[in-house]
């Protein structure tokens, strides 16, 4: 088990250099002009921006491939030039070149920027430069905000984690009774549900005058205020978060119950003497959770970028509602963190989930002490 | 073809409802052609009206009317998630129909790799580089485009074939071949793993805020991301029937590798494609409708079930802004929905 995560800790390393690669070039792709990490307020400060702009402008990559007729500095041109230049330019377009460059855009992005003053340190010690929105640090700012995402994340997952167990053990024991098809119907309607009907829905009927007004639209509760002022805040969000996740874990849950069912061990407990419902809680459970608790793994990464709906609905000041702002407001070095921070929790919940299972269930851990 | 869907329709309620309610969804989308072009105008004197004679379904914050909203909405969220549905399918099938073939045991000498690296970037230079003007130039015109796209497409892929055939037959009888296993199955697998667990509106937001909105931007979006499924499905299904005897007989008789793929292992594979396709395509329209709700995505001004909710998102008082787009929206999804597990049952009798 240890040499197994030790190998997948390992595979990390290639794996977030190319994520670091496709970030920094979606991200990249969207600016024309300027550099990756530059924010905007330091080129307006400094006079003739546009000029200045172009005056900094580095490589975007350690290696470029152009055509002969084009000079290695082809990156400091606008569109129309290269238009023009590639018109004018005669057989030797045909023949590809390689240049290098040892100073790029990509590589101040890594390791930091020390030039003109700037001090920045690189995304590889944790630095993420200035939002260009809000000309805070990156980090300041999103800190507060994973931490009320995460916690928006947490207690709505855990309450539909928890109060899936006992619905979806309900729905197997009474299976032809009318009450639990009516639970089905509703399940398989909240299921459909699109998140920001149902938010929308819930914003009417609860938090509306004309109808009943006890939740407020929107917001997160100053820092001084007491529990009930968190409960009033959280409770139509928790509850548009968990009623979608109710849904669909209960239908994982019992689909794999009932595939448990048949096994024969269950026929063993109940030879023993369990009942139908002992049976079901001691031994088909365990066995059923375990594909289900795999969404535990992805807790983090869903904190960061996952409910930007209802985020945004909301109004809640979280990491979702700042990539949305970021992405209407073209702020890159927020989008670049949030992003790279995404697929290194995405990474990070694969491993937790391989070793939580493992943890659960001795067979995992056992084969893998023989292979 | 009668008998056919006769077969299929019977005893099969979830199905036939599901099918139902599409089929009265699409021809709503289709009304447009007959309605006269003053239906679709914003009719200014009437803010945020209830519904009435005049406006049947109400009107929105700037004088829409809601009815004629849905109508084209509807045709929007069905081009959109169909395009993207038949994209995911271009993806994911050979995908995974190769993820299953070819397993962890595909070989490939290092001179042969380091010959195909060079002639894709040579085929990217040729194909994409240097014709990258004319495909901007293009870009006005959407056939034109997609024209120059193809031809681009076209020359790279016959660059790749010359390479290809070089490697294959001038480098192949040279002595030290050093073979290197291709661990395809794992990395496709992986990649999917990846895409699927990664917070999906992120990456789309992320590559909305950077490229320009277009229809065919969220297409190709949506269909990058929700490829994965349909690879899941077809390389379990594809595995599962490479493992049966009939297979093995077929290769003893000596049939060819692309023929036993091409008959035996897809006559399996399609019917749970065609399942999972009502899957993917009900998720093709939750992700559309998402980002037109957050104004993202198409250009701004479109018409969409999730513009018509998003106005509805910032006048909640006003319920039939509210009620009526999301219900046409959630009886869409709940067709496909039924679609998809009547097919499901059709097709596996193990869940009859």
């Amino acid at each position: 088990m240890r040499r197994r995560i030790l190998t997948r800790l390992l595979w990390m390393v290639p794996a977030l250099f190319v994520v670091s690669l496709l970030v920094f070039f979606i991200n990249a792709s969207g600016n024309q002009q300027g550099n990756f990490m530059d924010t905007q307020s330091e080129n307006i400060s400094s006079g003739d921006f546009s000029q200045q702009k172009i005056k900094n402008q580095l490589p975007v990559f350690y290696f470029s491939v152009t055509s002969l007729s084009e000079p290695d500095t082809i990156w400091k041109m606008n569109d129309d030039e290269k238009e023009l230049l590639y018109k004018n330019a005669s057989w030797k377009k045909f023949i590809p070149v390689i240049h290098f460059y040892g100073d790029n855009q990509y590589h101040r992005w890594l390791f930091g920027d020390n030039s003109d003053g700037k001090n920045y340190k690189g995304i590889l010690r944790g630095d993420f430069g200035v939002s260009t929105e809000t000309g805070l640090q990156v980090s300041q700012l999103l800190y507060p905000r994973f931490f009320r995402s995460f916690i928006l994340v947490f207690i709505s997952m855990m309450l539909a984690f928890f109060l899936s167990i006992p619905l979806s053990v309900f729905l197997v024991l009474n299976e032809q009774k009318i009450i639990s098809k009516i639970i089905r119907g509703i399940l398989l309607m909240l299921y459909i549900i699109p998140v920001f009907w149902l938010a929308i829905l819930l914003l009417m009927l609860f938090a509306n005058s004309k109808m009943i007004s006890i939740f407020p639209l929107s917001g997160w509760p100053d820092s001084g205020e007491g529990f009930f002022s968190y409960v009033h805040h959280l409770f139509l969000p928790v509850m548009c978060y968990t009623l979608g996740a109710i849904a669909y874990f209960t239908r994982a849950l019992e689909t794999n119950l009932k595939e448990v069912l048949h096994k024969e061990f269950l026929l063993t407990a109940r030879a023993k003497g369990f009942d139908n419902t002992q049976s079901l809680l001691k031994h088909a459970l365990p066995h059923a959770i375990i594909p289900v608790l795999t969404v535990l793994g992805y807790l983090f990464p869903m904190a960061v970028g996952g409910s930007v709906i209802i985020e945004t609905i909301f109004g809640i000041p979280g990491m979702s509602n700042a990539l949305f702002h970021a992405a209407l407001t073209k702020d890159v070095p927020v989008l670049a963190a949030i992003s790279t921070l995404s697929c290194l929790l995405t990474l990070v919940g694969f491993l937790l989930t391989e070793i939580l299972q493992a943890f659960i269930d001795p067979r995992l851990r056992q084969t893998q002490q023989l292979s | 073809m009668n008998k056919i869907l006769e077969n299929l329709f019977r005893k099969n309620s979830s199905l036939s409802w599901g099918a139902g309610i599409l089929l009265a969804i699409v021809l709503l989308s289709f009304i447009s052609v007959l309605l006269p072009e003053t239906f679709f105008e914003n009719d200014w004197g009437a803010l945020l009206q209830s519904p009435s004679t005049n406006h049947l379904l109400g009107t929105g914050s700037r004088g829409n009317d809601i009815a004629a909203g849905i109508i084209s909405g509807l045709k929007i969220s069905l081009t959109v998630a169909l395009l993207s549905v038949i994209f995911a399918t271009l993806i994911g099938l050979p995908s995974g129909l190769i993820a299953a073939t070819f397993g962890n045991k595909g070989k490939a000498g290092i001179k042969q790799l380091i010959f195909f690296f060079i002639f894709l970037v040579l085929a990217w230079f040729y194909a994409f580089y240097l014709r990258r003007f004319e495909i901007a130039d293009a870009s006005s015109d959407s056939f034109s485009m997609i024209s120059e796209i193809l031809f681009s497409f076209f020359l790279f892929i016959v660059i790749l074939m010359i390479g290809y055939f070089f490697a294959a037959k001038i480098l192949s009888p040279l002595k030290n071949f050093i073979p290197v296993q291709l661990p395809i199955d794992t990395l496709l697998s992986t990649l999917a793993d990846i895409i699927t667990s990664f917070p999906l509106l992120m990456i789309i937001l992320t590559l909305t805020a950077i490229a320009k909105p277009s229809l065919w931007l969220v297409v190709v979006i949506i269909g990058c991301t929700t490829w994965t499924g349909i690879f899941r499905v077809v390389r379990s299904v594809a595995l599962q029937t490479l493992q049966l005897d009939f297979i093995t007989a077929a290769k003893a008789m000596g049939m060819k590798t692309r023929t036993i793929i091409l008959k035996h292992v897809m006559s399996s594979v399609l019917p749970m494609l065609f399942v999972h396709l009502a899957f993917t395509f009900s998720a093709a329209i939750v992700l559309e409708s998402a980002l037109t709700f957050l104004g993202a995505g198409l250009p701004v001004g479109t018409v969409t079930l999730g513009s018509l909710l998003s106005d509805a998102k910032s006048n909640f008082t006003a319920w039939w802004l509210v009620l009526f787009p999301g219900v046409v929206l959630f009886l869409l999804l709940l067709s496909l929905q039924l679609i998809a597990s009547g097919l499901q049952k059709k097709f596996n009798p193990r869940l009859r």
